[in-house]
């Protein structure tokens, strides 16, 4: 069992607090990515887990065993870094084989796992190159497979695809993700870019300022961010966060956007969730990918507003709309096509909504 | 503002070719991006037309005028740099002033320019601080006003948001797409990043090992590209490739049994079928179809890309919203002819574009 607790865990370095009360359960075999920006805490957790730092409060327990007194080399951990850490007089294999040789595995078993670990890692024709032959992407092939084939249960991993090139990035992403269910490891995973976490880990803890934003799946923590800092790391292009004002002119519910014109509200989710604000003060938010684009005589809920700019960026198009000093990201399939300056109305489908309480920027009636 | 053009440009440095039979024509108003991966002699690009380096052979206009000879002040060009060089005892005021206090330019003139480029730069309630008091998208800011307020003929950028975190390089993108098209500038724009090159270029140049792959618009770069290296450069994730043979009008690939009709090719040996990752449809097992298998699941939010195996082959498919597929789960793909490109296995030029 390589479950991870962390109990009101805090790190402080001086006066700065750069991991505030964080409580978090990693379940067994599970991937779970820590998120957030830079600054956010994230990598010190990391190093907590690992025993490269020691918490200033808190504990952590590894399958329900407590750590404090584990040093790093004792805890079962495996390591990779965004600067992969690897014997460069060494070829592939020898690299490969280091971390079972100086655990004492049985030669069998030691060729069985290289072998496994080769074909895994699509490594086998660089075997036996030396390390310093390979490329930048095979390198850090070589680093995780250096760490993964001591089958670790706890693997830890710090930005560890944060230096390659985009293509590799997608193919490593996919081999990660496979390698994980292979090997059934706990796995850890720190990084800052939202699209690594939500397409590879069963589970996201969003960070900033050392405080857990959300804990969640990537499709809990996309569909329902439990404040705008959420909703807005989250996705790309991000949300579209409108400040605005709820009224109630004559028994009508409707959001004011100032300059921009007032959206009446007919949703019926919306209107409850609206009903629960304290403060007329709100921000109102909608994924890029919900809002519709329609002639502007259509008399359903949304803003007049004008394309601003087009971006066709392959398989989705972003347009930009602008009304007022109030302007939003629309994302559409494929190739969209539409004019600059042309005159329409965002359209807000049901159900699609977010709505935050402005001061706080909390989700407001979140079921 | 000022056309840019090189003609017939080679530049060696010993033995390393650095660019090599450049033909480039930059037109007036215009945004336009010199796109490759690490050292494909982009910024070789960029110090050929500020004149740091001079070409071996070939000639370079600016506005229509050979300045091959010329040096870089005599050329009126203004450059941004990815680490970008403030003063750090000056205000942004000061930062702004220096660039037109150098050329002797009089006192009430400087003061209007750095007001209205503030204005334009959003930067005006920041012109009292000093840079370590500025983020860091402030402080790209503020480097590119400095750039700005000289009004040169063209500018040219490398790399200028690259440092910046991803959410601050969507925002900054759109501004100086924003800042170009007000302002009819000539822009010249040095990225690697694919994302960026087709979101504000009006056209883009794709660079390999110091030479011009394709030279087009993002739509047409992205829609027809004409080899597979620019093909596998543009669209994240990235094109699909299998390699197979061609014969009597089909594409096949064995180990993957993947039979694909082409209409019109006549041409016939070693060959790779493309697809893009949104242009395949998956199926149910009991559909027609290649049969496939469920790999890994990667959720996107908007979309989710399913990894899929045909023979030993993962093939990317992307697919709008959050569907839920079962890992290791059976599944027909469709490979629909019109969807697919054709190149030649060994040159790796184009044979067919998809038709859509």
């Amino acid at each position: 069992m390589a479950s991870i607790e962390l109990i009101n865990l805090t790190k402080k370095f001086g006066d700065l607090t750069a991991v505030n009360d964080l409580n978090l359960v990693i379940p067994d075999k599970e991937f779970v990515a820590l998120l957030g920006p830079s600054g956010c805490g994230k990598t010190t957790t990391m190093n907590m887990i690992a025993g490269i730092e020691m918490p200033s409060e808190g504990s952590i327990l590894f399958g329900g065993e407590d750590m404090r007194t584990i040093p790093a080399n004792k805890r079962d951990v495996g390591f990779v870094f965004q600067n992969y850490a690897i014997f460069t007089h060494m070829t592939v294999r020898k690299n490969l084989e280091f971390g079972l040789k100086v655990r004492g595995v049985e030669k069998s078993e030691i060729k069985r796992r290289v072998q496994n670990m080769a074909d895994l890692m699509r490594l086998n024709d660089r075997l036996d190159w030396r390390t310093s032959k390979l490329s930048v992407n095979e390198l850090q092939k070589v680093a995780i497979g250096r760490s993964a084939v001591t089958e670790p249960e706890i693997f830890l991993l710090d930005e560890p695809l944060s230096n390659l090139d985009a293509a590799f990035r997608a193919f490593m992403r996919t081999e990660l993700k496979h390698l994980q269910h292979e090997f059934q490891q706990t796995m850890v995973y720190v990084t800052h870019d939202q699209i690594e976490a939500m397409s590879l880990a069963d589970r996201i803890a969003v960070l900033d300022m050392g405080l857990l934003q959300q804990y969640g799946t990537p499709n809990e923590v996309y569909n329902k961010p439990h404040n705008t800092f959420v909703a807005n790391f989250m996705g790309s292009p991000s949300m579209n966060l409108l400040p605005c004002r709820l009224t109630n002119g004559g028994g009508d519910h409707a959001l004011d956007f100032g300059d921009a014109g007032t959206s009446m509200i007919e949703d019926g989710e919306l209107m409850r969730r609206c009903k629960l604000a304290r403060n007329a003060d709100v921000v109102f938010g909608m994924r890029p990918e919900d809002i519709d684009i329609q002639p502007r005589e259509v008399g359903r809920p949304g803003i007049d507003m004008e394309v601003s700019f087009v971006e066709p960026i392959g398989p989705r198009t972003v347009v930009h709309l602008s009304a007022g000093s109030h302007s939003i990201k629309v994302a559409k399939d494929k190739q969209y096509p539409i004019e600059l300056g042309a005159k329409v109305k965002a359209e807000f489908p049901k159900g699609r909504c977010h709505i935050f309480d402005a001061e706080s920027g909390n989700a407001i009636g979140l079921e | 503002m000022a056309s840019l053009e090189l003609s017939g440009i080679n530049k060696s440095y010993g033995d390393t070719v650095a660019v090599a039979e450049i033909d480039l024509k930059i037109e007036d108003n215009e945004f336009f991006c010199i796109f490759g991966p690490p050292s494909c002699g982009k910024t070789t690009i960029l110090r050929l037309l500020l004149g740091l380096v001079a070409p071996d052979t070939g000639e370079v206009r600016i506005g229509g005028e050979v300045v091959t000879d010329a040096p870089p002040k005599e050329r009126n060009l203004a450059m941004v740099f990815q680490n970008l060089a403030l003063f750090p005892h000056m205000t942004t005021r000061q930062n702004l002033a220096f660039p037109l206090t150098e050329r002797k330019m009089e006192k009430s003139e400087v003061e209007a320019r750095i007001n209205s480029v503030a204005e334009t730069l959003h930067i005006t309630p920041l012109l009292k601080k000093l840079p370590a008091h500025l983020s860091g998208g402030e402080r790209q800011r503020v480097a590119i006003g400095r750039a700005l307020v000289r009004d040169p003929g063209a500018f040219l950028m490398d790399e200028p948001i690259a440092a910046l975190d991803a959410r601050l390089r969507e925002e900054m993108r759109v501004e100086l797409k924003r800042l170009q098209r007000e302002q009819n500038h000539t822009l010249v724009y040095v990225t690697h990043d694919q994302e960026e090159a087709m979101s504000v270029a009006d056209r883009m140049a794709i660079f390999e090992d110091g030479r011009i792959r394709q030279i087009g618009t993002p739509t047409e770069i992205y829609n027809k590209p004409n080899s597979r290296y620019v093909a596998e450069l543009i669209g994240s994730p990235p094109m699909n490739f299998i390699d197979g043979t061609f014969a009597d009008g089909k594409f096949t690939a064995e180990k993957e049994n993947v039979i694909v009709a082409i209409d019109g090719v006549s041409a016939s040996g070693a060959a790779t079928l493309a697809i893009r990752p949104e242009d395949i449809e998956i199926r149910d097992s009991d559909q027609p179809g290649i049969d496939a298998k469920v790999y890994e699941v990667e959720p996107l939010g908007a979309f989710t890309i399913v990894d899929i195996i045909i023979g030993e082959k993962i093939v990317k498919v992307q697919v709008t919203g959050q569907p839920d597929f079962e890992l290791g789960s059976g599944v027909r793909l469709n490979f629909d002819p019109l969807n697919c490109h054709l190149f030649d296995g060994v040159s790796g030029d184009i044979i067919a574009h998809a038709k859509h």
